[in-house]
């Protein structure tokens, strides 16, 4: 969580279930959706993030405080000083932890990181739920995705013909 | 579709993905392999389109296709019934099996098939204002050696976009009238180019890549021969990160580089001089270069001013054999260095090569912000105690050093044996630190 540092600017975010998490503002705007409520001056005081429970809020900042890019004393940003190859290796070791989390939370995070605009959150909470289902048969995928299969007999043929070039 | 502050208020069904909104469920998909995903339009009424508007080609997977042909027909069916929503990202990987019928009655066929429509699709994908375009090929050394060994794939249209940002190549070959001019490209950042060629020895003038906007370069293993000897001349004045491995023909030359901050330079054989006073800035720097090319790189070091930014520096072998001069040249000219790693890898049994001699130009103190010294060697490599001496005469403390012994195994691959800092190891040893107490002092 981040701390109250001399010369940042901090920001509050509300979670609809009264939480509140003090955050900087350069942590905060890894979130494009709350990046513009900061440009169109939306944001003098807390911000309510609706639909994003203090457990799923509390993890997205935690990812956000990962990722922003931290400026050193130079400022230049830290991504600078460090190959960009062995930077990325960090952080993958790292999101490779942090999405160690039930599906019913992976999905929660997918929804708040499209709700928030977090690109690399999406990114991330995105490829995982792909790994988990490539490979698998369309009634194991149904059944992840909490899905009925509402086609008629003679649609699901229409499809597989209208689709064959991809089935072949 | 535009999402506000209230636009997924009414979504109640947390923890299922069913409840995402089309564009997130397409943004999900989008990750899978692009025939997987045309699948999912099986999985329920509410799935039958949205692989249409996946923001992504992802042509992977390759050898799930038959024939070239199979995949050709595939993308080029997907491509047509999509229509033009926006792509991120777009990857094309070459089919790596062969139609044996072809074979059989003329080998050209199908190599001409494999990149007949490569072209054209990556129009398409920059026409869908594509981000991220990702072409692969595979790498010849592991294709079935019953077969001829293939041709690449070869481009031919110029890369033209203002809207990509990542290109990465592996095994492209570029036609011998392509220009790597990337000025039609402005927001283009990353260029990677790995196992890449030009299909004719000699082109009309020299080899160029150029951009005003990339700031991350790799080329590796890269086969620019060309009959005039010149190599390739590489224009990225603001260049932040480059990786440069070995390849075919010379290593290419830089033009200046002044915002270059890392940079990861592995030669071979190659004589890369005039590369060391483009990395005179960097903060960081890795230099990996075979005995045969390191000749070249010590004239240069000489003549080489002051790394005064360089922070973090890696080098192997070639900075201690035959003697010390290339490590005692980056420690005397780096005054601002706070790590120092040798990765050694050569075999104790050719330490007697070395004399172990070195000479000191003048006495010189290294950087005293240096607070970590890590050499990786392998067990029983007889240069490390004198590495650590020399380390030890320009004021290096034998508590910075630590040692990682690692076990040369056949199959080529390290283990690691023990991590030692050199001050405790034994007691001879420890003699160093003892000398190192005035030093410490200075600091």
């Amino acid at each position: 969580m981040a701390t109250r540092e001399a010369g940042k600017k901090m920001i509050m975010l509300k979670s609809p279930d009264g939480m509140e998490f003090e955050v900087e503002e350069a942590v905060a705007m890894e979130s494009q959706t709350i990046r513009k409520m900061i440009e169109d001056d939306c944001a003098d005081t807390a911000i309510l993030i609706p639909n994003i429970n203090s457990k799923i809020l509390s993890r997205v900042i935690e990812y956000c405080n990962k990722h922003v890019p931290t400026t050193g004393a130079t400022g230049a940003a830290a991504s600078d000083t460090v190959a960009p190859a062995a930077l990325a290796e960090d952080l993958k070791i790292w999101d490779a932890e942090f999405i160690k989390v039930n599906r019913a939370t992976r999905f929660d995070l997918i929804q708040a990181a499209s709700y928030l605009n977090i690109k690399g959150l999406l990114d991330l909470t995105s490829q995982t739920t792909i790994d988990t289902i490539s490979d698998n048969s369309l009634e194991e995928i149904r059944s992840f995705l909490s899905t009925k299969n509402d086609y008629l007999p003679e649609e699901e043929q229409t499809i597989r013909r209208e689709n064959q070039w991809a089935f072949q | 579709m535009r999402r506000g502050l209230g636009g997924t208020r009414g979504v109640r069904g947390a923890g299922r993905l069913g409840a995402l909104p089309d564009e997130v469920l397409q943004h999900v998909l989008s990750f899978l392999p692009s025939r997987e995903a045309v699948h999912t339009s099986l999985l329920a009424r509410r799935w039958r389109h949205q692989w249409k508007s996946a923001p992504a080609l992802r042509i992977t997977g390759a050898d799930s296709f038959k024939s070239a042909r199979e995949l050709n027909d595939f993308v080029n069916y997907l491509i047509a019934l999509r229509g033009r929503p926006p792509l991120h990202a777009c990857e094309f990987e070459a089919c790596e099996v062969y139609d044996y019928e072809d074979y059989d009655e003329g080998s050209q066929d199908d190599d001409g098939e494999r990149s007949r429509y490569t072209d054209l699709w990556i129009r398409y994908a920059l026409s869908c204002h594509a981000r991220l375009l990702r072409i692969r090929d595979h790498d010849p050394n592991n294709v079935d050696p019953k077969n001829e060994a293939p041709l690449n794939v070869l481009l031919e249209t110029p890369i033209s976009s203002p809207h990509l940002t990542t290109l990465d190549l592996d095994g492209v070959i570029f036609s011998s009238k392509y220009s790597l001019d990337f000025s039609s490209c402005p927001n283009l950042e990353t260029v990677k180019m790995h196992r890449c060629s030009f299909s004719i020895i000699c082109c009309d003038g020299p080899i160029k890549v150029s951009s005003q906007s990339v700031k991350y370069l790799s080329i590796t293993d890269y086969n620019f021969p060309r009959y005039d000897k010149k190599g390739a001349l590489i224009s990225v004045p603001n260049l932040v990160y480059l990786e440069l491995g070995s390849g075919r023909g010379k290593v290419p030359t830089f033009e200046c580089t002044p915002s270059l901050l890392a940079a990861s330079i592995k030669l071979d054989d190659k004589d890369g001089s005039f590369l060391l006073e483009r990395l005179s800035a960097t903060i960081n720097l890795e230099l990996m270069i075979e005995p045969q090319a390191s000749a070249a790189f010590r004239k240069e070091l000489i003549r080489c001013t002051t790394f005064s930014k360089l922070k973090t520096l890696s080098l192997d072998d070639w900075c201690v054999e035959p003697d010390y001069s290339p490590l005692l040249y980056f420690l005397r000219r780096s005054p601002s260095l706070e790590n120092l790693h040798l990765r050694l890898s050569k075999k104790y049994k050719h330490a007697e090569e070395t004399d172990g001699s070195y000479a000191p130009i003048e006495p010189f103190l290294a950087s005293k912000n240096l607070r970590v010294v890590k050499i990786k060697c392998l067990a029983q490599d007889e240069r490390v105690p004198k590495i650590v001496k020399v380390l030890s005469s320009c004021g290096v403390t034998a508590e910075l050093i630590s040692i990682n012994k690692r076990i040369w195994s056949s199959d080529r691959s390290y283990s690691d044996l023990e991590e030692s800092n050199y001050s405790h190891s034994d007691s001879e040893e420890s003699n160093y630190s003892h000398s190192d107490s005035e030093q410490e002092q200075s600091d």
